[in-house]
């Protein structure tokens, strides 16, 4: 497991807010009204992380946290797949448009599509499920589809959202925040800005297990319950850095290490 | 008298020549009181877990060093607060019916512990899975995975309508979210579409989480090397020598039952402990699955020549051998977590119908693995590729009874 990546994820975690173009993003890495609050001073023991939901005792700001709602921009760069690597190669089918391919007849949800495949040759392409494609021409079941490669397989992704009123997971709209892809994603979670986690409160985006695997899942509110604030509190295991992270298993957060079942 | 005797024990042999074959056709092992007993000392004492932990380990070091500082310690992990939540395994388009798997109680019998394990194997949440509902959807808005989306990372629709051996967990906060038991990488469907426990599955949790690692191969050490390995075989666990690919513990039942029981802590992030009597189990139900078949058999003077200097045991199994010996990578056995310098010569319980062979997972069949042809993509392991096409045939019949 690439332990490295988690501290390189942390750094771009901090730094989303310029990730996301012109928006106002997600994650912020301080806040200067709040940093008055800070009493302490940098690698604070993991005991030490005040009442954050609260603000009460609190020594210092988490360093990523979400201060205001984001409103995600409408763009998405077109035709970031190349058509001359198909996982699936294409039928040898020569083709000029969608009517000239017959759908694969073992397979109820496919499609097969005209599309280039290389040097300027069409042929028809079978399309395995509704979200499969080729080209982002294919992929009109949402707002502003695109084709992506998910190594190796090409599925379309959406943007679900671009504020946080149009999402119902408990968590915010994330910007350019889907997996592996630059779509707007709902996520799950219990706040959307710190104001939801009551007055001087944060929210804050964590990890799920295994790393950084899949990125950031959801947003949290802090709690006093807490025994850390940021990634930098939980370097005490003697197995090598770790991260905080949100707990649901006692709705707190606290110090993961990557630990992967089996 | 004498006579009478005699012809008793004639009669008594008869009856046990009789009724043996039926009794290797039950689908669970008898056990032994000494398993059974195992199980009471593990849940009941700290001193034996603790024992246990020690006795099992090969070094002292990487995996082992939180066990040791946190394992059967008071406060340590013994204070963790116990999970038991409310779960349903996800059933395909199915809003969940929440219950927990766990009473508080279990029956001290082999019957009631193995389906306990059982259940547990497949049903209790042993790692987070949030990734799983751009397949599933939410709990309250379940979707109707593809086959194509399935297949796409080798998961899988049983004939219960079960995806995965996934479950649905609802935590302390509220929060309703897919997990994945022991049954999503460890099990298979047969050809009728029953879910087989203990043989490696297809599923492809890299192209979940977005790791290329591939079907049936996974990472899990944290050492900072990017060295997936293959979901071994569960059902041969029993006849193991040593429990991992680097063998960096030694086997036992108890050995396994702390084995699985500091997985599930560390697995979530050491803030919670499964019922120890979950743990338990598990193991039980595991070394429950390679007892269909007695170990011992006759070998070959080909197979005695070309495997059991490694593969020595009763059940096939050996001590590590080096990487250089083995001949396939070091990524392994580099690894500061689990390392051992080599890997283990593993269990060839049922091993023709493993689905992938050695630690890497080379998507193969035994016929091929002892085929020289292979090395060109899959080199190391070369071990008979001296034979010739009759007696390679003969050891693979002769493997396939394993």
């Amino acid at each position: 497991m690439r332990l490295l990546r988690w501290i390189l994820g942390g750094v771009v975690l901090g730094g989303l807010a310029g990730a996301c173009g012109g928006n106002a993003e997600q994650v912020v890495t301080g806040d200067p009204d709040r940093e008055s609050a800070r009493a302490g001073s940098g690698n604070a023991d993991s005991t030490d992380v005040g009442n954050a939901a609260t603000g009460e005792g609190r020594p210092r700001v988490p360093e990523k946290h979400r201060p205001v709602a984001a409103v995600c921009d409408d763009e998405r760069p077109r035709d970031q797949v190349s058509l001359f690597y198909p996982v699936r190669p294409p039928d040898t089918i020569a083709c000029d448009t969608d009517t000239d391919c017959p759908p694969p007849a073992e397979c109820t949800d496919c499609r097969a599509v005209c599309a280039e495949a290389a040097e300027g040759d069409r042929l028809c392409h079978n399309l395995y499920g509704a979200d499969a494609c080729v080209a982002d021409e294919h992929c009109t079941r949402g707002e502003n589809g695109r084709c992506e490669d998910f190594r190796g397989e090409f599925r379309c992704t959406y943007d679900e959202c671009f504020v946080d009123a149009s999402c119902n997971q408990g968590g915010p709209c994330a910007c350019e925040g889907g997996f592996w892809s630059d779509s707007n994603v709902c996520l799950p979670g219990n706040c959307r800005t710190d104001a939801d986690c009551g007055s001087a409160g944060y929210c804050s985006p964590t990890f799920g297990d295994c790393g950084d695997y899949s990125g950031v899942i959801g947003y949290y509110c802090h709690t006093p319950e807490d025994t850390c604030l940021d990634d930098e509190d939980c370097n005490t295991s003697g197995t090598g850095p770790g991260y905080c992270m949100y707990r649901p298993e006692l709705a707190r957060w606290a110090c993961g290490y990557g630990g992967c079942v089996g | 008298m004498a006579d009478a005797w005699a012809e008793g024990w004639r009669t008594a042999a008869l009856a046990l020549t009789l009724l043996l074959p039926l009794a290797c056709q039950r689908p669970a092992p008898s056990s032994t009181n000494a398993e059974l007993d195992i199980g009471r000392h593990f849940v009941a004492e700290r001193t034996f877990r603790r024992t246990a932990l020690e006795g099992s380990l090969v070094n002292r070091d990487g995996d082992a060093r939180k066990r040791l500082a946190h394992y059967a310690l008071d406060p340590g992990w013994e204070a963790l607060p116990i999970l038991n939540p409310e779960l349903a395994p996800v059933v395909a388009g199915e809003t969940p019916i929440l219950s927990r798997l766990w009473s508080g109680h279990v029956e001290w019998s082999e019957a009631a512990l193995l389906e306990l394990g059982r259940r547990a194997f497949e049903e209790w949440p042993a790692q987070r899975a949030p990734y799983l509902t751009r397949l599933l959807g939410s709990a309250t808005r379940p979707a109707q995975p593809s086959p194509q989306a399935l297949a796409d990372v080798g998961a899988w629709l049983d004939d219960r309508g079960r995806v995965a051996a996934a479950v649905w967990v609802k935590y302390a906060d509220g929060s309703l979210e897919p997990a994945l038991s022991c049954a999503s990488c460890h099990a298979r469907l047969d050809t009728r579409g029953h879910l087989q426990h203990g043989i490696a599955s297809d599923f492809d949790l890299g192209r979940l989480t977005g790791e290329d690692w591939g079907p049936g191969r996974v990472d899990v050490t944290v050492d900072g090397l990017d060295n997936p390995v293959a979901t071994p075989d569960l059902r041969a666990t029993r006849h193991q020598r040593r429990l991992h690919h680097a063998g960096d513990l030694k086997n036992s039942l108890e050995a396994l039952a702390v084995r699985i029981e500091t997985l599930l802590i560390t697995a979530r992030a050491d803030v919670v402990r499964p019922p120890r009597e979950i743990a338990f189990a598990i193991a039980y139900y595991v070394w429950s699955l390679g007892a269909q078949r007695p170990p011992n058999r006759e070998r070959s003077a080909t197979f005695v020549s070309r495997c059991a200097g490694c593969h020595a045991g009763p059940g096939g199994e050996g001590d590590v051998v080096s990487d250089a010996e083995v001949g396939t990578d070091a990524l392994a056995t580099a690894s500061s977590m689990r390392g051992t310098g080599g890997y283990r010569a593993p269990a060839l319980y049922g091993v023709s119908q493993r689905p992938r062979l050695t630690h890497l997972g080379w998507p193969i069949g035994l016929r091929a693995f002892l085929d020289p042809s292979r090395e060109h993509d899959m080199p190391g392991h070369a071990f008979g590729f001296d034979l010739d096409d009759s007696q390679r045939d003969a050891l693979v019949r002769e493997l396939e009874q394993w």
